[in-house]
Order: structure tokens, then C-alpha cells, then sequence
């Protein structure tokens, strides 16, 4: 069920604020894990089972940790739940990537492929319930207090396919007491609508221009770097968007999620880039990975490896295919070169617009393998856009959509920035692409969010 | 009043009325209250008066004003929920098939069951529906083991064709009363999926918002079928744009070997119950009016409406091919123009080549 659909806009939400209001706050988190459940069940029913075992499972390794009286037995417990939690991550997204890598190995193309069905948000809510005993061994959090505001944090069904990736200690306050006021409520409606618009008039619209180019052969240097450019505001308003629902209907229901973009694409550096995209799940790889790995406070040639195995691991955590391997290794030689010459440290100063245009750049030559469909794919795209096949054409109407969106992406303020004001023409404004991003999305088809196959 | 209070109201205001205007349903194969009765839709309801729209199914394309045709189509189903006249007895001849046998838009004298029964002076049980599943479903009928017919005719559209159901998806029909305690675990996502999509695709929101895009692109750019128009004595037809992607899909894609399989083994079945299968397949107007499109395209080759008929001669499967029939009577136009289905002359012309394949198996 995605958050534009007509079951969920109008069936579903409906039903689940009305029951949310109507009943008395201590059953609210019941109703809550008994609409999540029922959200994940219309679009993934037999994996529901997966979802509650890992929840429950990551409880009782936690309620075992709170009570443990060593630290090795504390140690012991959060080491299952990040070995189990692995298993069941690894299972379900690697075991078909890994069977059929092997397969391309001489000597053992005899190795069976794994096809395994992907649950739904299985990545997402995997690292969400294990940061639970993960904060809970560091003294982060404290045991929760009961199994159904647990699972209600795991299966909330704002965050629960695509993120925020929200930390318990985020919000176990908020799962005992929540404040439920109109200014909050106000801008969950405000989250929810400018996320909408995103998904649907913005990231859909870019998807109609930059889809047909990638269905050329030889795109050439113009509609290489068009249809790539175009992606690139594609998957940020799309992601971003789902990011911006996801947030607006924690607030509906009283709760505080954490940012998850902060224009990127105004980024001065790289590291400042993964300080701005996808802000959740860079911080949980820079916590739980990165720093555990030794970060950058051992030899400079070991930053550099935990940079990298940081950013191959994040690239592998998106998707079980080569091309992500290749785009997180492509990111962290960006960060390491960035080190190696200095510019990290400049991101606080005045950044031109040419710097901020390279990362841009360098950052959309990145999405060429999120986007084609193996490594000779984006191979084919990387020659066009480099010359290699030559200048070719591309339409005017591509070229003035991506002018159009990158004014948006570059001028505009983020949805954070600019919230809270619901004056007389801000609220028509925002009632008006309520019923245009309606309109769009029942009046053709819409893509499914990008980050729903992670 | 703060601008929170202000906002929120107005917001919900405008929410509520989008809800109240979806609420409403132009669909012939959907409305919320039957879906409540029994997950199928109105089909398979013994006895129960059914409403269908002539609007057509490819009208939300267009925004010209000659193309509307608002009309409503009354029948009633038969004991068990067919579009028949009340039957004392299983006929002869069953013609089973999908939207193009139930008659989509047609009066009840207009379909093919019923031209047929007319030409060959006995009657044709209509054995349409809509779900796809009108192989299992005769398989799991009773009356038709019981009492074989003499001819099964399986007539099916373009697009039904590659995407032949041999068995029946889960069933939800009565599910409180029949089913096991828990049943509901499995039943009740069933139920869910199965209203999900007509809901999606069916209420009259969607049926608004997807005129106004298309009204937007016509403005915009001209075009009524991303530039796919028919023109058929000088008029303008709509083409289904699924069809026109299915025609370039190559025959593996198009499942022509599960298609064929399918189909024989319907066939060997029928054979030792002493049934007679006939097959034809409604040509889609892709095939019939190709040198017709506006569109640049060319057709792809070999077709697979002909893969299909060699396919299945090979196997012993009788057939009567209607693009041979029509082809040559094929003006005036003979589909609905906001429809994918036949028109009455589409109708008439394939009911008179199946009753000319039918009447020597019944003699």
C-alpha cells in the first residue's frame, strides 16, 4: 500500500486517525501495531510473521541484556540480536546475489540460484530493530516498556518500508507520552502534502522525461548527461518525498522522526552530501560501523579502508547487485580523495557555486549504476556521457524539465526550512497541489517509491 | 480560529469532499456494494440485477465530446450467476470466455450468446466472466460434468489470451460461514487484494482525474493514445494502449507456449467428458485495422495471434479464426469507440462464422 494510493488516502488513513483519536492514549500504541500490521500485511501478508519474530525476537535479546548481570553476557546478547538480525537480512537479500555469483565462478556454475522474494522494507526495519539492543549495550536507551510499544516502534507504518531509520532512544519518550497539539498535527498535514507533491509532480514528472532516454542504445553525450541529471532530481524528490509523508504522518499520530534530507544537491563536499542524503541511515553506518571500525582516529591509511568498507557496505545495504557494490565503492574513493586533499574540512565556509555544481556532478555520475540495470548498462552510459559515442540530440522538453527541476532543487527551501506557515495563501497554495498531486497520481500511473526495493 | 485550526479544517474539508466524490462508481465491473456481497464483483450473484455503463472502458482517454455515450446496460444473472435467461437445462452449446462473451456494453439481445442462440435456434449458455477464471470455473461446475454439452466454444479477447488461469485464485466467497476457524488469516488479505485494485482503479476519482490528464495531454500535445489513433472512415477510434504495448511484446513474453498448454490440456479434459472444444479468439482492433494507425510503428511479425493458431492446430485444438472472418467485412467499424470490446456488428459477424463451425457437431 503506498501512501498515494486511493486504499491508503482514503480508506486507510481515515480509519486508522479516527480509531487513534477516538480511543483512550493507552491503547493507542496497540492500535497503532495492529495498523501497522494490517498496512504490511496488504502489501506483504506473508512476511508479517518475519517482521514480529525479528521484532520480538531483538525484545527478548533486549529484556536479556537489560538483565544481565556481566558484560560479557551483555555482550553475548547484542551479539545475537547483530548476528541474527544479519542472518535474516542476509538470507532474504543476499543469499540469490551470492548463489549467483558463485554460479559465474568456473568450476562452480553447478551452484543452484537462490530466488528469494525481497519482504518489503526488510532492510529498513531490520537495522531499526537492532539499534534497539545496540543502544541498549551502550547505555543509549533503556529497556522498553512493553513488548507492544516495541513492536509498535519496529512496524509503525509511517517509517516502517522506507525509513526514517529512527532510533529507540528517539522516541521511547514519545511512545510512552506523546503531545498531541493542532500546530503538530498542522504540520504533519503540511509534511504530508509538500511530500506528496514531491513524489507525484516532481520525482514522477522527471521519471516521464529521463525513463524514455534510458531505453536508447548509444544516448550519446547530451541525453547521457540529461537523462542522468534528470534521475538525479528524480531520486531525490522521490525519496525525499517518502521521506516527507513519512515524517508528516508521524506527526499526525503525535510522533517527532528525525530529518532525513537537507537538500543534498546544496552540498559543498562529500562527506557534506552524506550529511544531507539519506541522514538516518548515514548515521546509523557511521555509528555502528564506521566508529566501531576505529572511524578516523586511527592511522590515516586505516581511515581510508574504514571509509571504504563504510561506503561498499552502505552501497550493498541498497541493493544485492554489483552496481551498488560499484556505486558504494565509487562513493567512498570520493570521500577518501576528498580527505586526501583537505576539502572535508572546508564545508563550513562559504561554498561557491562551482563547488557546490562538482559535487552535483560527481554525485549524479554516481546514480548511473542505482539506475541501469547491471554494470555493461551503466558501462554503455558512462562512454556516452564521457564522448565516447559521440554528441548526439535531446528533446527541448527534457532539457527544460531538468532546467525546471534543478531550479527547484537549487533555489527552493527544503521542507524543514520552510514550515509552520499556514497563512491565508500558504493554505491555498498547499490545498491547491493537495489536489493536483490527486489528480496526477489517480489520473495516470504512478511508479512505485524508489526506496520500496530496499 | 488560529491559522493551525484554520488549516487543519480546511485541509480535511478538502479531504473529505475528494472521498465523497470518489465514492461514486462509473465502472461496469465494479461497485463497493456488491464487492461488500461477495469479493468477485457482480458477477457470479445468483439473481441479481446488474447496472453496466456504455461510457466504455477507454473513455477516461478522451476529452472529445463524440466520443461520450453514457447509457446504462441492465441485465440479471441466472441461478448461478451467469448473464442468461433463466435455464431449466444446461444447452448444447456452452460458450465460455471473458468480457467479449459476457457483452460488455451490449443489450441483452446484442451478445454473442444470444446472436448465436437466434441463428442457430437453440440456446447458447453464456458462460462470461469477468475474472479470467471461466476455465476452472467450468471445470468445478457440476452441471457440466454432469451433463456434458455437445460444443464448449472458449472465445476470449487479445489480452486474455497470454494470461490464461487454469486454476482458481483463493476464493473468499462466503469465507465466514464455510471456512475453518483462522481461515481469516488467509482470506481476509485475499479479500483486501481483491477489492484493492477495482477500488483503486474504479471509483469516480480516478475516473475524474485520469479525463483531466488526458484532457491536459490532448491540449498540450495533441495526442488522444500517446499518438496511436485509429482512423476508420475518417473518424477517430481509441486504441487501448495496453494492447498496442502487448502487440510488441514478443510471443515469449506473451507466454504463447503456457497459453497453448493451457488450452490443450482444457481441450484433452473436455474431450473425455465427450465435449467438443471450439476456440476462437476476439482479434484486437491492433490486428484488424493495422495499415489504419496513425502511428509510425510498425507491426511486429510473426504475430502472435497467428503463432497461437498454428500453435494450437498442431495440437488438435479446433478453431475458427475470426480475424479471417472479419477481415474482410471490417468496415464499417466494428469495436465500440471507447470501448475495447465488440460493437453489435462485431457481434452478429463472429456469431454467424461460430455457427457455421458449431452446426455440423450438433447435427
Amino acid at each position: 500500500m503506498l501512501f498515494y494510493e486511493y486504499s491508503f488516502l482514503f480508506v486507510f488513513l481515515p480509519i486508522v486517525l479516527f480509531g487513534y483519536y477516538a480511543i483512550p492514549g493507552r491503547l493507542r500504541n496497540a492500535w497503532l501495531l495492529v495498523s501497522s500490521c494490517a498496512f504490511y500485511s496488504a502489501s506483504s501478508f506473508p512476511f508479517l510473521p518475519i517482521l514480529l519474530l525479528s521484532s520480538m525476537l531483538d525484545y527478548g535479546l533486549g529484556a536479556g541484556l537489560c538483565s544481565a548481570k556481566t558484560q560479557r553476557a551483555r555482550r553475548g546478547y547484542v551479539s545475537a540480536s547483530v548476528v541474527l538480525n544479519l542472518c535474516v537480512l542476509g538470507f532474504f537479500k543476499y543469499a540469490g546475489f551470492l548463489t549467483s555469483s558463485l554460479q559465474s565462478i568456473p568450476g562452480l556454475e553447478a551452484t543452484p540460484i537462490l530466488s528469494i522474494v525481497l519482504p518489503v522494507g526488510i532492510s529498513f526495519y531490520t537495522f531499526q530493530s537492532m539499534s534497539y539492543t545496540i543502544d541498549l549495550y551502550r547505555g543509549k536507551a533503556t529497556r522498553a516498556r512493553s513488548a507492544i510499544d516495541f513492536a509498535c516502534y519496529v512496524t509503525l507504518f509511517p517509517q516502517l518500508i522506507a525509513g526514517p531509520i529512527v532510533r529507540f532512544e528517539e522516541v521511547q519518550a514519545q511512545l510512552r507520552v506523546r503531545t498531541h497539539s493542532a500546530r503538530r498535527f498542522a504540520e504533519g498535514l503540511e509534511f504530508f502534502v509538500r511530500g506528496l507533491a514531491k513524489k507525484i509532480l516532481l520525482a514522477d514528472t522527471a521519471a516521464l522525461l529521463c525513463d524514455p532516454l534510458f531505453e536508447l542504445d548509444a544516448p550519446g553525450f547530451a541525453a547521457g548527461w540529461v537523462s542522468v541529471l534528470l534521475y538525479s532530481t528524480q531520486i531525490y524528490f522521490d525519496f525525499s518525498g517518502y521521506s516527507d509523508m513519512a515524517v508528516g504522518l508521524g506527526k499526525l499520530f503525535g510522533f517527532e522522526f528525525p530529518q532525513n534530507f537537507n537538500s543534498p544537491y546544496k552540498a559543498s563536499s562529500f562527506s557534506d552530501f552524506w550529511r544531507r542524503w539519506h541522514m538516518t541511515l548515514s548515521r546509523w553506518l557511521r555509528d555502528n560501523l564506521y566508529f566501531p571500525l576505529g572511524g578516523n582516529r586511527r592511522s590515516s591509511a586505516r581511515t581510508y579502508v574504514n571509509l571504504g568498507a563504510t561506503m561498499l557496505l552502505g552501497g550493498l545495504w541498497h541493493g544485492a547487485a554489483w552496481n551498488y557494490v560499484v556505486w558504494g565503492a565509487y562513493h567512498g574513493a570520493l570521500l577518501a580523495l576528498e580527505r586526501a586533499v583537505g576539502r572535508a574540512r572546508d564545508s563550513s565556509e562559504s561554498s561557491s557555486i562551482s563547488r557546490r555544481g562538482f559535487v552535483f556532478v560527481a554525485v549524479s555520475v554516481g546514480w548511473v549504476f542505482f539506475r541501469c540495470d547491471d554494470i555493461a548498462h551503466s558501462s554503455r552510459w558512462l562512454r556516452s556521457m564521457f564522448l565516447m559515442d559521440g554528441i548526439g540530440r535531446v528533446d527541448v522538453l527534457p532539457s527544460v524539465g531538468l532546467a525546471a527541476l534543478l531550479f527547484i532543487v537549487f533555489r527552493c527551501k527544503n521542507t524543514w526550512e520552510d514550515r509552520g506557515n499556514f497563512g491565508a495563501w500558504r493554505t491555498a497554495l498547499l490545498v491547491v497541489i493537495f489536489v493536483a498531486s490527486i489528480v496526477a497520481a489517480y489520473g495516470s500511473e504512478s511508479s512505485p517509491f524508489l526506496y520500496f526495493r530496499f | 480560529m488560529s491559522h493551525d485550526h484554520r488549516f487543519i479544517a480546511v485541509v480535511g474539508i478538502v479531504w473529505a469532499a475528494l472521498l465523497v466524490v470518489s465514492l461514486g462508481t462509473e465502472s461496469p465491473q465494479f461497485r463497493p456494494s456488491d464487492a461488500l456481497r461477495d469479493p468477485s464483483g457482480p458477477m457470479f450473484i445468483p439473481s441479481v440485477d446488474v447496472v453496466q455503463d456504455r461510457r466504455g472502458d477507454l473513455d477516461y482517454k478522451s476529452r472529445l465530446s463524440e466520443f461520450r455515450q453514457v447509457e446504462e446496460i441492465r441485465f440479471r444473472t441466472d441461478e448461478h450467476g451467469y448473464r442468461n435467461p433463466s435455464l431449466s437445462h444446461i444447452p448444447r452449446v456452452v460458450m465460455l470466455g471473458d468480457s467479449f462473451v459476457v457483452g460488455v456494453s451490449l443489450d441483452e439481445a446484442a451478445t454473442v450468446t444470444a446472436r448465436m442462440t437466434e441463428l442457430l435456434g437453440e440456446p447458447v449458455y453464456n458462460f462470461g466472466c469477468y475474472d479470467g477464471e471461466y476455465i476452472p470455473r467450468y471445470l468445478a461446475d457440476a452441471r457440466f460434468e454432469s451433463t456434458p454439452p455437445t460444443v464448449a466454444l472458449l472465445v476470449m479477447g487479445a489480452r486474455q489470451t497470454d494470461n490464461i488461469r487454469t486454476a482458481p485464485r483463493v476464493r473468499a466467497t462466503s469465507w465466514w460461514a464455510r471456512e475453518p476457524p483462522l481461515s481469516w488469516l488467509v482470506t481476509v488479505p485475499g479479500m483486501i487484494f481483491r477489492w484493492k485494485r477495482p477500488l483503486e482503479r474504479d471509483n469516480r476519482l480516478t475516473h475524474l482525474a485520469r479525463r483531466a490528464i488526458a484532457s491536459i495531454r490532448y491540449q498540450m500535445t495533441g495526442e488522444l493514445n500517446k499518438g496511436r489513433v485509429l482512423i476508420v472512415e475518417g473518424e477517430k477510434k481509441l486504441v487501448l494502449t495496453l494492447d498496442e504495448q502487448k502487440l510488441y511484446a514478443s510471443s515469449k513474453q506473451r507466454r504463447l507456449e503456457a497459453t497453448v498448454d493451457a488450452i490443450a490440456a482444457f481441450h484433452h479434459e473436455l474431450h473425455r467428458r465427450g465435449t467438443k472444444l471450439v476456440f476462437a479468439q476476439v482479434p484486437e482492433p491492433g490486428l484488424l485495422y493495422e495499415d489504419l494507425y496513425t502511428g509510425e510503428a510498425p507491426m511486429p511479425r510473426p504475430r502472435f495471434h497467428d503463432l497461437l493458431y498454428r500453435e494450437l492446430a498442431g495440437r488438435g485444438v479446433a478453431c475458427v479464426n475470426l480475424l479471417e472472418a472479419l477481415g474482410p467485412q471490417r468496415l464499417p467499424y466494428l469495436f465500440q469507440a471507447t470501448d475495447t470490446h465488440w460493437n453489435p456488428r462485431g457481434v452478429d459477424l463472429a456469431a454467424r462464422a461460430l455457427v457455421e463451425h458449431v452446426r455440423p457437431h450438433l447435427e
